[in-house]
C-alpha cells in the first residue's frame, strides 16, 4: 500500500509538471527544450495518466515483492529533476556558459566555423521585420554585408579584446538546453560609449561587415545606436 | 451434499513475504542513497556564489535531458509492455523455431516491428525464450532490439536535425553489429549452458502476469491492455530511476568539461570513439534518448565517437549489465561484454578511417 501510494504520487507530480510545462510554464519550457518538440511532453503526460488509472485500480500483488525499504531510493530519485527545477526558474546560460562552450585562443575567441550551421527557414518568433536573426548574420554573412542590420542579444566584454569591442552572443539549440552552441558576432562600440555589464540583453544596430580583430574571428558589426533591451520570451535562437 | 451445490467459502489469502534484496539491490540502495545526498549537496551548494553558475548550468542541462528523454522512455515502456501480452506465441514459433539461422537475421530487425526501450528489452527477452525463440536469436534481439526500431529512428532524425545519413549508419551498424554477435555466440551457448541456473528448463511468464500468453484461453482485451500498461509502469518504475542519474552525470559532464578539453580529443579519434563508448557505458541512458546527448557533441567529437556512444550504450551499459544477470550465466556476459566492445570498437575505427565522408 505504501508503495502503491508512493508511485502514484511519482506518477501525478510528472503527469501535472509536463502539463503545467505545456500550458501554463511555457515561458519555462522555452528555455529548456526547442518549441517544436512540445508534442513530447504532452504524450508523456498521457502515458503517465493511463499509468496513473492502471495503478490505482490495481490489486494487491499475488507474488512476493522486495519491501518498499529496499525501493524507496529508486523512488525519490524519480522525483530529484522536479527539485531542480526550483533552482533551473533562476537560472541562465551566459558568458561563462559561452565561455565554455566556446574555443578560445590568447588573445580572444575562435568562431566555431567547423560546425555545419544551416540557415533556418523559420526566424526566431520575436524578429521583427527590421531586425535579423544573429544566425543568418553566421551562416549567411555575405548577403548582409555593408548593410544596416538589427540584433538582439547578449553582451560580453572579454579582457584580451580591445576596449571597443565587445561579443555579442546568444545559443542556438537543436532540440534542448544541453546541445546549445554559442553563436556570436563582434559588436565594434563608438567612441566615449557607456560600459554594459556583462549577459545584458541589448539591440544593437548597425553597418555589418566580416571584419576580423587579431585573433578573434566574426562578424563585425560598426554599432550606430545600442539599447538594453528584455530579455526575449525564447531566449534560444534555432 | 451433491458436489455440484458445494458453496465457496472466499479464502483470505495474506499479502506474500517480501522478498529478501541480493547483493545487486543492496548495492543499488547504498547507490541510490549517495546519489540523493550529492544532488541534494550540489542543490543547497548552488547558493554559494562560487558554485552558483555551476549549479544554474548543471539544473538547466538536467532538465532539459529529462524533459525531453523521459516521454520517450515512458513510450518504450508502454510499447514493451504491449509486446509483452499481445505478441502471440503461435507466431513466435513459427518464425524462430523452424528456422534457426534465419530466425538470427529476422531477430536483428524486429525492432522495426515491435520498437523497445532497452528498458524493457530484457523482460521481454525473458518472455520470448519461455515462448522458444533460439537463444542465439534471443541475443540478436537483445541486442538490436533497442537501436534497430522506428522509435530510435525518429529520435535519432530529431537529434541531428533529420539527417537520415545518421539514422541509416546508426541502424545499420546496429543491425551488423548485433547479428555477427549473436551468430557467434550462438555457436558457443544455449539454453542449456547460456541461461542463468534458476531459468534453465523453467522459464517463467516474464510480466508475471497470469494471462499473459500460457494459458489456453486468453483474456478479454481490455483486460490484456490493463496488464500491458501494468507491466509498462512497473519497467517505468524498475528504471527510470537510472535515466535520471544518467541524464544528472551527462549534465555535470556538459557543464564541467569546458570544449578545450573536447578539443583536444577532436585530434585523436581513437581516443574519442574510447571516451564516448566508457561514456555510454556508465550514462545508463534509454536509446531513444541518447541520441540527443550524442548530437550535443556535435562540432566537439568526430562523428565515429558520437557513433559508437549511440550503438554501444543500448546494447551495453551498467543498468543492463545488472538485468543481464536476470537471465544470463555469468559466462555469457562476460563474454557478452568483450564481443560487443571489440566489435563496437572496430566497426567505429573503420568508419572513421576508412569512410570519414559519411560524417
Amino acid at each position: 500500500m505504501p508503495t502503491n501510494i508512493l508511485k502514484n504520487s511519482i506518477l501525478a507530480v510528472w503527469a501535472v509538471f509536463f502539463a503545467w510545462l505545456v500550458s501554463f510554464g511555457q515561458n519555462h519550457l522555452a528555455r529548456l527544450l526547442h518549441p517544436r518538440l512540445w508534442w513530447l511532453l504532452v504524450c508523456g503526460a498521457v502515458v503517465l495518466v493511463l499509468f496513473l488509472v492502471v495503478n490505482l485500480r490495481r490489486a494487491p500483488p499475488s507474488q512476493r515483492r522486495i519491501s518498499l525499504w529496499w525501493r524507496w531510493p529508486s523512488f525519490l530519485i524519480l522525483l530529484v529533476p522536479i527539485l531542480y527545477f526550483v533552482s533551473m526558474q533562476k537560472a541562465r546560460f551566459n558568458g561563462q556558459t559561452f565561455a565554455s562552450r566556446t574555443l578560445q585562443t590568447e588573445t580572444g575567441f575562435r568562431e566555431q566555423g567547423d560546425i555545419k550551421m544551416p540557415a533556418s527557414d523559420n526566424p526566431p518568433p520575436d524578429v521583427s521585420s527590421s531586425e535579423v536573426s544573429l544566425l543568418r548574420l553566421f551562416t549567411d554573412p555575405g548577403q548582409y554585408t555593408d548593410k544596416e542590420v538589427e540584433v538582439t542579444c547578449q553582451t560580453l566584454q572579454d579582457q584580451r579584446l580591445p576596449e571597443d569591442l565587445m561579443i555579442c552572443y546568444r545559443f542556438k539549440i537543436s532540440c534542448c538546453a544541453a546541445d546549445a552552441q554559442p553563436i556570436f558576432v563582434l559588436v565594434k562600440k563608438a567612441a566615449g560609449s557607456t560600459v554594459i555589464a556583462n549577459d545584458t540583453w541589448i539591440r544593437v544596430k548597425g553597418r555589418f561587415s566580416l571584419s576580423t580583430t587579431k585573433d578573434t574571428r566574426g562578424p563585425l558589426i560598426l554599432a550606430e545606436t545600442i539599447t538594453t533591451e528584455k530579455e526575449p520570451s525564447v531566449p534560444f535562437i534555432f | 451434499m451433491p458436489h455440484n451445490s458445494l458453496i465457496r467459502f472466499p479464502v483470505f489469502q495474506p499479502v506474500p513475504p517480501p522478498i529478501l534484496p541480493c547483493l545487486s539491490q543492496h548495492l543499488t540502495w547504498v547507490a541510490g542513497i549517495l546519489f540523493l545526498v550529492l544532488t541534494t549537496l550540489l542543490l543547497f551548494l548552488g547558493q554559494a556564489p562560487v558554485w552558483h553558475n555551476l549549479i544554474s548550468n548543471i539544473s538547466i542541462n538536467f532538465l532539459a535531458m529529462m524533459v525531453e528523454a523521459l516521454p520517450f522512455m515512458l513510450i518504450g515502456s508502454l510499447t514493451g509492455g504491449l509486446i509483452e501480452v499481445f505478441v502471440p506465441v503461435a507466431w513466435v514459433d513459427r518464425t524462430f523455431r523452424q528456422h534457426r539461422l534465419r530466425a538470427v537475421f529476422i531477430a536483428g530487425a524486429m525492432g522495426l516491428f515491435f520498437p523497445v526501450c532497452e528498458c524493457a528489452i530484457v523482460p521481454v527477452i525473458r518472455r520470448l525464450l519461455g515462448k522458444g525463440v533460439p537463444f542465439a536469436a534471443a541475443l540478436t534481439f537483445l541486442l538490436a532490439g533497442p537501436i534497430v526500431n522506428s522509435l530510435v529512428a525518429a529520435s535519432t532524425a530529431i537529434a541531428y536535425s533529420y539527417d537520415w545519413r545518421i539514422v541509416a549508419l546508426r541502424l545499420g551498424s546496429g543491425y551488423c553489429i548485433a547479428v555477427t554477435i549473436g551468430l557467434l555466440l550462438g555457436r558457443w551457448f544455449n539454453r542449456e549452458n547460456g541461461l542463468e541456473q534458476e531459468l534453465r528448463g523453467n522459464l517463467p511468464s516474464g510480466c508475471g502476469h497470469e494471462e499473459c500468453g500460457q494459458d489456453h484461453s486468453p483474456a478479454p482485451w481490455p483486460d490484456r491492455l490493463r496488464h500491458a500498461l501494468e507491466h509498462a509502469s512497473d519497467d517505468f518504475f524498475s528504471v527510470g530511476f537510472y535515466l535520471v542519474i544518467g541524464a544528472f552525470i551527462a549534465a555535470f559532464v556538459r557543464s564541467f568539461v569546458p570544449m578545450d578539453t573536447f578539443s583536444y580529443l577532436l585530434a585523436t579519434p581513437w581516443q574519442a570513439i574510447l571516451i564516448m563508448m566508457a561514456m555510454a557505458v556508465l550514462l545508463n541512458l534509454c536509446s531513444e534518448a541518447d541520441a540527443f546527448i550524442a548530437a550535443s557533441f556535435r562540432g566537439l567529437l568526430p562523428g565515429s565517437a558520437q557513433m559508437a556512444f549511440m550503438v554501444l550504450g543500448p546494447m551495453l551499459d551498467l543498468k543492463l549489465l545488472l538485468m543481464y544477470f536476470s537471465v544470463f550465466s555469468k559466462r555469457v556476459i562476460l563474454a557478452l561484454v568483450i564481443t560487443v566492445v571489440g566489435v563496437v570498437l572496430v566497426t567505429m575505427l573503420g568508419l572513421q578511417y576508412f569512410s570519414p565522408i559519411l560524417f
